[in-house]
C-alpha cells in the first residue's frame, strides 16, 4: 500500500516536472513546478520527516512561489507563450541535464550502498493521529533546533548562510537601487 | 496560585464513538468524527459571522440591519447563502481555465486546514501538531497563491492589479504576525498549540498576554494589526477596495466561485481569532482569579464554551476596526509594515527574549 502509494507520487511528480520544464506559457509552468514542490513535501511525510515536510511547504510554497508567481505576474500576460527554443539550446540542455542525472544516479548508488534499507521502512499499522515521538523521529522541531544551534552541531554553517542570504538581500538591493538612481 | 487542573485528552463522546467500533475502523471514524465537526464548524461559524458582521456594521452606522428573515434577522445568512448559490457561476471567455477554477479553492483549503491544529477544548482537537505552529505558517500561504493565481487567471486589469497588491500586503504582514507568533513560542518553549494553551494555566495573569510585562500586550496588539491585513479586511482591504478596484482579484467571480472566496475570509477571521486566542489568551483555559468559589464556577463552564467567548470577543474587535477606520493607501499600508510595525516586532522579540532568558515574568 505504502509502496504503490510512493510509486503514484512520483509518477505524479514526474508528470508534473515534465509539464514545469515543457510548459510554453509561463504561468502553467509555475503552477506546475508548485505540484512539484507539495509532492516533495508528501514524499518527506512519507518518510516521517514531518518537520522537514513543514518547512518545505513554508519556505517553498508560501514563499518562494509566491515570488515566482509575482515575478510571472510582473512579466508576462495571460496567453503569452514563449518561442520555442532553438536546436542548438535544446540540444545543450539535454548534455547538461545527462551529466547532472548521470552523477546524481553514480552519487546515489554509492550512498544507497552505505545505507541499510530496513531502517528507513519500518511501517506501523498503529492509528493515524498517534504523533511522532520526539525521541524517535530525528528530525523533529526540538532535535533540529537544538542541533542547529548547538557548536558541536551546525552553529557555524548556519550562521554562515545565514551571512550569505544578507550579503544575497544587500546585493539585490544594491541592484534595484542602481536602477532607481539611473532613472532619477 | 492552585493546583494545576487536569486536562485530559480523550473526549468522552469519542471515547463512546471509538468504543463502539472494532480496531481498524475506530481510527477511520476518528479522521471522519473531526472532518464532520469542522465541516459543520466551518458553515455555522461562516453563516453566524456574516450575520454578526451585517449587525454589528449596522449598528456601527446607526441603522438596524437585517431584521425581517427571522427573528432579529438570523435568517438573513441563510437567504444570502441560497442566492449566492442559486446565482449562475458566469466564466469569462478569456480566463485562463485551469488558474480560475483553482483559485477559489486554496484559501478555502488553507483556512481549513489551520482548523485542523486548533484547540477547541483540551479534548477536542483533530491532531495536535509538535510544530503546530510552523503548520499554522506553513498553511495559510495558499491564500495568498489562491488570490494571485485568481487575479492572474481572471485575465481583468482590476483583479491583477489586486491580486499583485495582495500579494504584497499579504507577505509583508506575515513576516510581523509570524513574529509575533514566535515570540509566544519562545516563552512557552513549544511550538505545539494545545502545550502553548497548556503553557497559560494558572491564573488570568498567567495569560501570555498579561505574563510577559510590556512584550505580551505589544506582541498582542502587533498580531490583531497584522492578522487584520491577513485577513483581508478593512481598514487593510485593498486587494478587495471596492471604490477603487471594482472588487479586486475577486471581480470576475460569481455565484459559487466567488462565495468561496467570501466564505474563506470568513473562515479566516476565526481561524485568526482562534490563533490570537491560543497565542494570548489563553485559549481554552477558563479565567481564574485566586478566588476559590468564583474560580470553580468559572472552571465548570466547558472550556470549548471559553474559547469561543475568546474568538467571538477577538472577532467583535476586527470588525470594530473594520468599520470604524478608512481604508490605507496602498504605499501607506506597506511603509506601516515595513518601517514600523516589522521593526517594532523584531524590538519586542529582542524583549521577549530577554525576558525569558532572565526570567522576569509576573509570577
Amino acid at each position: 500500500m505504502r509502496d504503490l502509494f510512493f510509486y503514484a507520487l512520483c509518477a505524479v511528480m514526474l508528470g508534473l516536472a515534465i509539464t514545469t520544464v515543457l510548459a510554453r506559457n509561463l504561468f502553467r509552468a509555475a503552477l506546475a513546478l508548485l505540484g512539484v514542490l507539495l509532492c516533495t513535501a508528501i514524499l518527506f511525510l512519507l518518510l516521517r520527516a514531518e518537520m522537514v515536510a513543514l518547512v518545505q511547504v513554508m519556505v517553498y510554497i508560501g514563499g518562494i512561489m509566491i515570488f515566482v508567481l509575482y515575478a510571472v505576474l510582473l512579466t508576462s500576460e495571460l496567453g503569452g507563450r514563449m518561442a520555442s527554443p532553438s536546436p542548438l539550446k535544446i540540444g545543450a540542455s539535454v548534455v547538461v541535464a545527462a551529466i547532472a542525472f548521470g552523477s546524481l544516479g553514480v552519487l546515489a548508488k554509492r550512498a544507497g550502498a552505505s545505507i541499510e534499507p530496513a531502517s528507513v521502512s519500518a511501517p506501523t499499522a498503529s492509528g493515524s493521529s498517534a504523533p511522532a515521538d520526539g525521541e524517535a523521529n530525528i528530525a523533529s522541531l526540538k532535535n533540529l533546533g537544538a542541533r542547529l544551534l548547538d557548536p558541536h552541531g551546525f552553529l557555524i554553517p548556519f550562521e554562515l548562510v545565514s551571512v550569505l542570504l544578507l550579503a544575497a538581500m544587500v546585493g539585490a538591493i544594491a541592484v534595484a537601487r542602481e536602477g532607481k538612481g539611473d532613472a532619477a | 496560585m492552585t493546583a494545576l487542573r487536569e486536562y485530559p485528552l480523550n473526549h468522552p463522546v469519542g471515547d463512546f464513538i471509538r468504543g463502539l467500533l472494532p480496531s481498524p475502523w475506530s481510527a477511520i471514524a476518528n479522521g471522519a468524527l473531526a472532518v464532520a465537526l469542522m465541516c459543520g464548524l466551518v458553515t455555522v461559524a461562516a453563516i453566524g459571522l456574516i450575520w454578526l458582521e451585517r449587525k454589528v456594521c449596522a449598528h456601527f452606522q446607526a441603522r438596524l440591519g437585517p431584521t425581517r428573515v427571522g427573528p432579529f434577522g438570523l435568517l438573513q445568512p441563510i437567504a444570502d447563502a441560497i442566492k449566492l448559490l442559486m446565482k449562475e457561476n458566469i466564466r469569462p471567455r478569456t480566463v485562463d481555465g485551469l488558474a480560475y477554477f483553482l483559485a477559489p479553492l486554496l484559501p478555502i483549503t488553507g483556512s481549513f486546514l489551520v482548523l485542523a491544529v486548533m484547540p477547541f477544548d483540551h479534548d477536542i482537537q483533530a491532531m495536535d501538531l509538535p510544530a503546530g505552529v510552523v503548520y499554522v505558517v506553513a498553511v495559510s500561504g495558499l491564500g495568498i497563491l489562491g488570490i494571485l493565481i485568481g487575479g492572474w487567471g481572471s485575465n481583468n486589469k482590476y483583479s491583477m492589479l489586486g491580486s499583485m497588491r495582495s500579494g504584497a500586503q499579504l507577505f509583508s504582514y506575515e513576516l510581523s504576525m509570524v513574529l509575533c507568533m514566535l515570540l509566544v513560542v519562545m516563552a512557552s518553549g513549544t511550538a505545539s498549540l494545545r502545550e502553548i494553551v497548556l503553557s497559560q494555566q494558572g491564573m488570568v495573569w498567567d495569560w501570555w498576554i498579561i505574563k510577559m510585562p510590556g512584550a505580551g500586550l505589544l506582541a498582542f496588539l502587533l498580531f490583531m494589526i497584522s492578522s487584520t491585513a491577513e485577513l483581508n479586511r478593512g481598514p487593510l482591504d485593498l486587494s478587495e477596495a471596492e471604490s477603487e478596484l471594482t472588487g479586486g482579484f475577486h471581480t470576475e467571480y460569481t455565484g459559487i466561485s466567488f462565495s468561496m472566496f467570501f466564505l474563506a475570509e470568513f473562515v479566516n477571521m476565526f481561524a485568526s481569532a482562534g490563533l490570537g486566542a491560543t497565542f494570548f489568551l489563553g485559549g481554552f483555559l477558563a479565567p481564574q482569579f485566586g478566588f476559590a468559589p468564583l474560580d470553580n464556577a468559572l472552571f465548570a463552564i466547558p472550556g470549548v464554551l471559553w474559547f469561543f467567548a475568546k474568538v467571538l470577543g477577538l472577532i467583535f474587535l476586527y470588525m470594530w476596526f473594520r468599520w470604524t477606520f478608512p481604508r490605507l493607501r496602498i504605499d501607506h499600508l506597506l511603509s506601516l509594515e515595513w518601517k514600523f510595525l516589522l521593526p517594532v516586532s523584531m524590538a519586542n522579540l529582542l524583549l521577549g527574549a530577554t525576558l525569558v532568558t532572565f526570567k522576569l515574568m509576573i509570577p
